[in-house]
């Protein structure tokens, strides 16, 4: 157990969901910000059963929600899906790669993203979909890829 | 950083029968009306967010804090660039009166002071209480202002407080003219469609057409208000009497509802006030 990220990967969870609730009107405020919502979400699906990995998924999108005042029901059901399926990813996901980490979670991240903007209807556009997001996606990836390295090596996880 | 999969949990049907009550759950969620919405999020807002809900004002706070600082320092150093061309004009114009005799021209002075405004649902709701009185120097009728434009006018006073109507009370009036001087004009509060009253540009010349836009200052008749204060802009024409006078929308510059604090006018006495 030693040897597996999971501590690593549970501390970034948890550090990307507070982070996102706490600094929301900031990131808010950007041009382009980590997605750490989904990002959280998808980390904590690797670490986590899918039953639980969806209650987390679920809690997610209803505390979006309430902060963002809308959105309660396809919020809900969208990260309730993010974090099953992440969980279950993990059986079908090769997962031995240096930056296995970076590549989920920028995939993940775009797609999260684009589902959500569908959802939204307005706001996909080629510019969200080929800038907006990959970048956001980037950045998180980043964020995600750097917390778990520097949890890993601060504490020996 | 790889993931190595060695001691990860393994799925159960408990799992796939949590995440389908959940989906539900939100599928349900979905299918409230908005306001059921609303309430569900009023009441996760006023529980267990309140503590993030209280740190995003605070975020909030600082920024309108900072961007209205920003706004402060332009305000100031326009102040500053109008001071600077207003002492040439003061020392042209002592001059010029000096010249044809005409005596030194009583200006008055303003006095900062905290208004309270009347409660729409009770009482006057174009009224206002203004926590100065005759001992401050206040004397009624008298001019109330910000630095952005006319608020209303002081009618009664007391020893230490006074109360006017804004510019928004169906009884307050004020002469008017362009920037320029061509035209004139009686303007008065104007209920408009929407919930922002608007006002109302009256009596203004037929011969010449006021452009949209163009800003609407005091003339200072009758010594009430100082001459010069902005009050609104000129938004569209309203109706034409044929031969007569054209009336005209206008865009006020102050919302009373917004003014916690405002300039009063210690205007120079008036023969009406003896």
């Amino acid at each position: 157990m030693s040897e597996v990220p999971q501590r690593a990967y549970s501390a970034v969870a948890i550090a990307m969901l507070v982070l996102h609730v706490l600094l929301r009107p900031l990131l808010q405020g950007l041009p382009v910000s980590p997605d750490l919502l989904t990002g959280g979400v998808l980390v904590g699906g690797l670490v986590l059963r899918a039953g639980s990995a969806a209650v987390l998924g679920f809690c997610a999108g209803l505390v979006e929600a309430a902060l963002s005042v809308g959105g309660l029901g396809p919020l809900t059901i969208v990260y309730t899906l993010l974090g099953y399926g992440s969980a279950r990813s993990r059986d079908l996901i090769f997962a031995d790669l240096q930056y296995f980490l970076f590549a989920y979670l920028f995939v993940g991240t775009w797609l999260t993203q684009l589902v959500l903007a569908a959802l939204a209807g307005s706001t996909l556009t080629w510019m969200f979909a080929f800038v907006v997001a990959p970048l956001s996606a980037l950045l998180t990836a980043l964020l995600g890829e750097l917390g778990a390295r520097a949890a890993s090596a601060i504490t020996g996880w | 950083m790889p993931y190595r999969a060695a001691g990860r949990p393994e799925h159960t049907r408990r799992d796939l029968i949590t995440v389908l009550v959940l989906i539900a759950t939100g599928i349900f969620l979905t299918t409230l009306s908005l306001d059921q919405q609303l309430g569900v999020v009023r009441a996760l807002r006023a529980t267990v967010l309140v503590p993030v809900i209280g740190l995003h004002n605070v975020f909030a706070e600082r920024s309108r804090i900072g961007q209205r600082l920003t706004e402060l320092q332009a305000e100031r150093d326009g102040l500053a660039r109008d001071l600077a061309a207003a002492r040439v004009a003061i020392a042209e114009n002592a001059s010029l009166r000096a010249l044809i005799a005409a005596g030194e021209r009583p200006t008055g002075d303003f006095l900062p002071a905290s208004i309270v405004p009347g409660r729409p649902s009770i009482g006057r709701s174009h009224s206002f209480v203004l926590l100065a009185g005759r001992q401050d120097g206040v004397q009624p009728p008298t001019a109330l202002l910000t630095g952005h434009g006319l608020v209303g006018v002081v009618r009664t006073g007391a020893e230490r407080s006074a109360v006017g109507d804004f510019w928004t009370h169906p009884d307050f009036r004020v002469s008017v003219r362009t920037e320029d001087g061509e035209n004139t004009g009686i303007i008065r509060a104007f209920p408009a469609d929407s919930d922002q009253p608007l006002m109302l540009l009256e009596g203004a010349p037929y011969q010449t057409e006021i452009a949209v836009g163009t800003m609407l200052v005091t003339t200072g008749l009758y010594g009430i208000y100082p001459s010069g204060i902005p009050v609104g802009r000129v938004q569209e024409l309203a109706t034409v009497e044929s031969g007569w006078e054209r009336s005209y929308t206008v865009e006020p510059l102050v919302r009373p509802e917004l003014v916690d604090v405002a300039l009063v006018w210690l205007r120079a006495p008036l023969p009406s006030d003896e």
